[in-house]
């Protein structure tokens, strides 16, 4: 089924590329092909090679006639349980672009290091902590001073000057 | 000569030389980490590599690879877990080896293995580059189409998972190279209004992405590995171990050396290949798969074979052998030099150079591997947690150093998820990163040969080399298509008579 939804969503992502190669605006002085040539040839062939996947994901499933049957509530709390982790670390990433301009680079990765850890089973005490937050500002002193690069400052611009 | 002058020279220069050790040692700590694979411990390298001067850059890059071969080995020998895929080989002997007590040994035996499998990759690399730089006054527009499109080809018909998969994550990532003004009239294409765009998706940002934040998904779903002892030593071959084993490091760097030059097929394929080949020529065949110093010598010597040689087609034609190839392909671009048949004559300090770097790697690799065993012990007892957040706490930071756009790292980190659904449904990965670092190459060779012959298509066909190439890939993709429906027919026939 995740198959058959990915192989459907790239028969639409397809469609809209194709589409929007199609208003790509020409120029005077375009060679044969133009600006749109290529990316309309590209989004041909994958509608093409999607129509494909689509129908060798239905031949599977024929092949199969259903063998797993219907899943379960308990399998899809399962599967959901073994993504979890993933699911989690992707928002702790989501958070950390979103803070890092206004909580500044040490805050941010202190946050973003402590709960990956936290996230991913480590005991929650003062080592942790510890960790991040000097492994964060280890980040800060050999990127910042010693390489000199322009890093967040946020909420705390005196700290690291 | 010139060429070996100018390669003794600049592997001597203080640089390529500190590049090659540095190479080496992260590429050792990288490859024995479970998990982090010899193209992510590169890709991790690719923001800094920006400044650096391109022959520095790619000795880097390309060392980390010989160094992470070896690297690899190490969890396979003490904790039965591969840290790089070519490494899955010494497994089945290595572990034995260290159950037994012989775990030193065995380390040994990887170490040198892998320096002679280098060594003589080196010298395949040297002896046929050359030879197939005299091609490059052959190429034309119609022929560099033509051999992206082979490159594609052959690239999605031997990764993992379908061709059909294979040819869609190619065209995605020619998709994503579309991104941006056009390489020749300047028009925005699918920017979306967005000023950030407008110069198009650095290739860097999803090779970062798809190799090292996916893996970070990936991880994250699975258990901590095992600890191991963190007093291990390693212990060279005696004379009469040597006697014992050169034939297998024979086999394991001939099929190595083979291997590299094949695109797709990878340290993976040569080191089983080598372990299955030794087997079948040693005298102690019984031996294989209970602790066996060949088992070990054999796949050893073949995946630092391939480190060496998978720089044949990446450089010669632009097409990447491995993932890791393609990410040192990718520092080819950051840099603006374009690979493919007219590298040597356009760039022969940056290839001879590069050279002369490895060859500097491959020797150093023997002392680094004595001296980081401790750090890489030390590193892979630390909770992963740990090793998970600074490794991605090193990618963001390596990324905003380059613009210091945190627009830049949201691209990152979308190239992490899209890498990993790709990878969750059995879409291989190697084709999508070929199509996004040859994207413009394609596109404007393909323009430039229709604007010579005004407009006229059967430019690709009047031309000797872009006939043959696109026949090739014509019948790779036809071959690939028509074997396994051959094998299911050649099967049925039993069955039906």
């Amino acid at each position: 089924m995740t198959n058959l939804i990915f192989a459907g969503v790239l028969l639409v992502f397809g469609m809209i590329y194709f589409r929007a190669s199609t208003q790509i605006p020409s120029n005077m002085l375009e060679d044969p092909v133009g600006a749109s040539g290529f990316p309309k040839l590209l989004g041909v062939v994958i509608i093409g090679l999607a129509v494909v996947l689509i129908g060798q994901v239905f031949m599977g499933v024929k092949r199969q006639i259903f063998p797993r049957g219907n899943r379960s509530d308990v399998a899809i709390t399962t599967a959901f349980r073994r993504f979890q982790p993933t699911l989690l670390l992707f928002v702790t990433l989501v958070v950390f672009l979103t803070v890092l301009d206004t909580l500044g680079y040490w805050l941010s990765v202190s946050f973003m290091l402590l709960a990956i850890f936290i996230q991913s089973g480590l005991r929650t005490g003062w080592v942790p902590v510890l960790v991040a937050v000097l492994g964060a500002a280890g980040f800060q002193l050999i990127f910042g001073k010693l390489l000199g690069v322009q890093l967040p400052a946020g909420i705390l611009p005196g700290l690291f000057p | 000569m010139e060429g070996f002058r100018i390669a003794v020279t600049t592997a001597f220069s203080l640089s390529v030389f500190a590049a090659a050790m540095a190479g080496v040692a992260w590429g050792i700590i990288g490859g024995a980490l479970p998990g982090i694979s010899a193209s992510i411990t590169m890709a991790l390298l690719l923001p800094f590599t920006y400044g650096m001067d391109p022959t520095v850059a790619l000795t880097l890059l390309a060392s980390t690879y010989v160094g992470a071969e070896y690297g690899g080995s190490i969890p396979a020998i003490l904790i039965r877990t591969p840290g790089t895929g070519a490494a899955a080989a010494t497994v089945l002997d290595g572990y034995s080896m260290h159950v037994q007590g012989r775990g030193d040994e065995a380390l040994g035996l990887s170490l040198v293995a892998g320096v002679i499998g280098g060594v003589f990759g080196m010298i395949i690399l040297v002896s046929l580059t050359k030879v197939l730089a005299g091609f490059a006054l052959l190429f034309t527009p119609p022929s560099y189409f033509a051999l992206a499109v082979l490159g594609l080809s052959i690239v999605a018909a031997v990764s993992e998972g379908s061709l059909i998969k294979g040819l869609m994550a190619a065209c995605l990532g020619l998709a994503i190279a579309t991104v941006g003004s056009d390489p020749m009239t300047a028009i925005p294409r699918f920017t979306f209004d967005r000023v950030e765009l407008y110069s198009g998706v650095k290739p860097i940002l999803i090779l970062i992405g798809v190799f090292a934040v996916s893996e970070m998904f990936i991880q994250a779903s699975e258990p901590q590995w095992a600890p191991t002892s963190s007093k291990m030593r390693i212990k060279l071959p005696s004379l009469a171990m040597w006697r014992r084993i050169w034939p297998s490091v024979g086999i394991g760097s001939v099929a190595g050396s083979l291997e590299g030059v094949t695109p797709g097929a990878g340290g993976s394929v040569a080191s089983f290949i080598a372990y299955n080949e030794a087997k079948r020529w040693s005298r102690h065949r019984e031996e294989f798969g209970k602790g066996s110093p060949e088992g070990i010598a054999a796949p050893e010597a073949a995946n630092n074979a391939v480190a060496a040689t998978a720089l044949i087609p990446t450089l010669s034609f632009g097409v990447p052998g491995s993932n890791s190839t393609a990410v040192l392909l990718g520092g080819l671009l950051i840099h603006g030099i374009e690979p493919g048949p007219m590298l040597f004559t356009r760039h022969p300090d940056l290839v001879y150079g590069l050279f002369g770097g490895l060859f500097v790697a491959n020797f150093s690799q023997l002392l680094l591997g004595i001296i980081m065993l401790g750090p890489c012990l030390w590193l892979v007892n630390r909770p992963k947690p740990y090793l998970m957040g600074f490794i991605l706490a090193l990618v963001f930071t390596g990324i905003y150093t380059l613009d210091g756009s945190v627009f830049d790292l949201a691209l990152v980190l979308a190239g992490g998820v899209f890498g990993y659904i790709l990878r969750k449904l059995g879409f291989p990965i190697l084709p999508l990163v070929l199509g996004l670092v040859l994207g413009s190459m394609v596109e404007q060779n393909y323009r430039r040969a229709l604007q010579l012959s005004g407009g006229d298509l059967s430019t690709f066909i009047g031309d000797p080399v872009s006939i043959v190439l696109l026949g090739l890939s014509a019948l790779i993709i036809v071959t690939s298509i028509g074997a396994p429906l051959f094998r299911r027919h050649w099967r049925s026939i039993p069955e039906t008579t």
